[in-house]
């Protein structure tokens, strides 16, 4: 091997330690990266009949699809906790206080007929109950009305989430054809962001994916439903269904909503049919069953007037609703005279107002196993057992979503001190090597010196 | 194993957790309430909310007893003294009776009797907080009222009762017919009519007769008033169970919803360490670092 070879060969070393130096720089660089695998060159030996030295031949990344697929399969439910936990924290706040909340206008609207059945006579008592008629019913109205909008915001996020996995969905299809179409080229950043898009896209819903041979992957969702397949996506469907226009996801044409179960996706679908649902249930019984019991009482009584009672409640036809729609009887709120107080119609008799005040105790929600204050604390209880339940869920999953991203850096993740490392030992290298092609080069110039002199 | 330190995930993730106990335990500290939304214990949750629901029946139990309580005291004193003039009356006809008094004892005896009459109208006719004591539920009209005809009682034999406490009523209005007439066949003011001519007169069978049926109206004010006063000591005993369920109410409130401030302020130093210690050990872990030792 002659000393032409010889410098050719330090070259290609030197080469190979500049390209070991680019890769540290590239490991550093995306040292905070998500999703970034950690790389290495690929260094391969050069026989010294091929001229000796190394030769860099490319890059290869840290990855463990077996941990990767752990993770996609561990983010779902951690996800679908978190999102059940973050449109609870809302609703729960609705709630109000002790005391502050229904159960406060409950009891305000006992103790103005209690008020009354001192003085049925008092205008200011009559003043007062139809007062707090109007505020409790109002408070009815008020929490109705944020349980809708729990709802209606659960069904916003619904079709943003789908957009969100259509628009990964078709980040992920073209991933799949550049990397087909890569032709040699280096494809590890793209299955970094391949890697990355899939991670977040199990976040949303559960997914199903199967590598392809040229580096692209297929995902499906729900019971098998296409996804990516190779270059394409197959985006999801959102449409408005029913009087409530809430969304409904579909996947060619077919309504999969109900397949829809875990990731955030899931959770706030779960949020939005079954759980707010729920309260709205709880809470339109208890107001159906609170104006029932006080207006069978009301109408059984006699007004200022000594005329009949009327409903002191105006409701709906059915139950479903009732707390939406709940309001006081117009012409007693027009006219305090209307509010019966008697039960035999003299005047001065507070019968009547006295059997409402008394419902306070009464057992009549719940087909008659609690008092209305106690149906609205089942309704706080079964919110805070909820959203108690989930973010304790949510926490167990953490730590086994974090166990695993750990042995995922544990494979793929970059280690500054590691990278320091392999700095100075490149470094070293391509010192070493540029002083080797010096003593090779000074060889030949000492060479060229015999040959010019002679 | 590789290790490798996530600054993002590790770091924050601890400073977090940290972060989110400081600011609950100050939280609890500052507000000294333990309970901030229902998921932080829902039992407590819905244990405070049905003993603030317990707290307002008895807070309105105490307001009923209260007027109630003013109420009874304007029926016994006014039975008092509708007592007294009966009594007053008694001794004034008593000494009228017989042929020992002349003409001028006869008319002041009559005169005071007249006297007597219209204050038992008065006490009969009493008003209290807006309504009529002794009108039953007839609401704002007189009870009695005299007419071309005599006396008359306008108001009904029903009374009006409040709840004092679960179950417990307690009447406030009375029904004066059945104090001044009873099962007789004139109420005591036509009675009192009756002996002012009678005592004037001397009509000593008229004076007897009237005796008779003032010494039954007497009788019939003294159990009207004793049932008061029956009344009064019952209701003094609601009074005293319901302030002994108010504060055993108030105390469960506060073992459902009120913060142990020495544990909370234990438990926010605890955190206030621990956030350091997160805090620390990011920040002590970012600064280490290989590189520093290459030069």
């Amino acid at each position: 091997m002659g000393l032409f070879t010889t410098l050719s060969s330090a070259s290609r070393a030197l080469d190979a330690q500049r390209f070991g130096l680019e890769i540290t720089g590239q490991n550093i660089a995306n040292l905070n990266t998500d999703g970034y695998a950690r790389r290495s060159p690929i260094l391969v030996e050069q026989s010294m009949h091929d001229g000796g030295g190394v030769q860099a031949t490319g890059v290869s990344a840290a990855r463990d699809a077996f941990i990767e697929a752990r993770l996609r399969g561990e983010l779902p439910a951690q996800a679908r906790d978190g999102a059940i936990v973050d449109s609870l924290a809302v609703v729960q706040t609705s709630l109000g206080q002790p005391g502050k909340s229904i159960d406060g206008s409950l009891t305000a609207f006992f103790d103005a007929f209690s008020a009354l059945s001192l003085n049925p006579q008092s205008a200011v008592a009559r003043d007062g109950v139809v007062l707090q008629g109007r505020l409790v019913a109002r408070a009815f109205n008020d929490m109705a009305g944020r349980l809708a909008d729990s709802r209606s915001a659960a069904d916003s996020q619904v079709r943003g989430i789908a957009g969100q996995v259509n628009a990964l969905a078709a980040r992920i299809a073209t991933l799949n054809a550049q990397i087909g179409g890569a032709n040699g080229a280096d494809v590890e950043p793209l299955k970094d962001e391949q890697g990355a898009a899939l991670k977040q896209l199990a976040a949303l819903t559960p997914i199903t994916v199967v590598a392809g041979e040229t580096g692209g992957v297929d995902v499906s969702i729900g019971s098998g439903r296409a996804l990516v397949v190779g270059g394409n996506d197959y985006a999801l469907g959102v449409s408005s269904t029913g009087i409530s226009g809430l969304a409904a996801i579909t996947s060619g044409g077919v309504d999969i909503t109900a397949e829809l179960s875990g990731g955030k996706l899931g959770g706030v679908l779960e949020v939005r049919d079954a759980l707010v649902p729920a309260y709205q249930t709880s809470l339109d019984q208890l107001a159906s069953d609170f104006a029932s019991a006080v207006n069978a009482a009301h109408a059984s009584g006699y007004d200022a007037n000594g005329d009949p009672g009327q409903s002191f409640f105006t409701t709906p036809a059915t139950v479903a609703g009732t707390a939406a729609a709940l309001t006081m009887n117009t012409a007693i709120a027009a006219d305090p005279s209307l509010v019966a107080a008697s039960g035999t119609g003299s005047a001065g008799d507070n019968q009547a107002a006295t059997s409402i005040s008394q419902l306070r105790d009464a057992m009549a929600a719940g087909g008659g196993t609690s008092t209305f204050t106690e149906a609205w604390s089942q309704i706080v209880y079964r919110v805070g057992t909820d959203a108690q339940s989930a973010e304790q869920d949510q926490q167990s999953r953490q730590d086994v979503v974090s166990a695993i991203s750990h042995l995922r850096d544990a494979v793929s993740g970059v280690s500054l001190d590691e990278e320091a490392g392999y700095m100075l030992r490149y470094q070293r290298a391509y010192e070493a090597n540029a002083k080797f092609f010096g003593v090779v080069n000074q060889a030949l110039d000492t060479l060229m010196s015999l040959v010019g002199g002679a | 194993m590789r290790l490798t330190f996530n600054t993002v995930r590790d770091g924050l993730e601890a400073i977090d957790a940290a972060a989110e106990q400081l600011q609950s335990a100050q939280w609890q500290v500052s507000t000294g309430r333990r309970v901030r939304i229902p998921s932080d214990d829902p039992a407590a949750s819905q244990s405070a909310i049905n003993t603030q629901g317990e707290i307002g029946a008895l807070d309105a139990y105490t307001r009923t007893a209260n007027t109630a309580d003013a109420h009874l005291s304007a029926l016994d004193s006014t039975l008092g003294d509708v007592v007294d003039k009966l009594t007053q009356a008694l001794t004034t006809a008593t000494g009228a009776h017989g042929n020992t008094a002349d003409q001028t004892s006869r008319d002041a005896a009559s005169a005071t009797l007249a006297g007597i009459r219209d204050a038992v109208a008065d006490d009969i006719n009493s008003r209290f907080d807006g309504g009529y004591l002794f009108g039953g539920t007839a609401g704002n009209t007189i009870p009695y009222a005299k007419g071309a005809g005599g006396w008359t009682y306008q108001g009904n034999s029903a009374s009006r009762s409040v709840e004092v406490s679960r179950g417990r009523s307690v009447a406030f209005t009375m029904n004066g017919e059945e104090i001044l007439k009873g099962s007789d066949s004139t109420d005591v003011l036509t009675t009192l009519d009756g002996l002012v001519n009678a005592v004037k007169t001397g009509d000593n069978a008229a004076i007897g007769s009237g005796l008779d049926a003032l010494q039954r109206a007497f009788t019939r004010a003294v159990r009207a008033q004793s049932l008061v006063g029956a009344d009064e000591a019952a209701l003094g005993d609601a009074k005293d169970r319901i302030n002994e369920l108010r504060l055993g109410a108030g105390e469960r409130l506060s073992n459902a919803q009120d913060a142990n401030l020495a544990d909370a302020i234990t438990k926010m130093s605890q955190a206030e360490t621990t956030y350091r210690a997160a805090l620390g050990a990011v920040g002590t872990a970012e600064k280490v670092s290989l590189l520093d030792y290459l030069r």
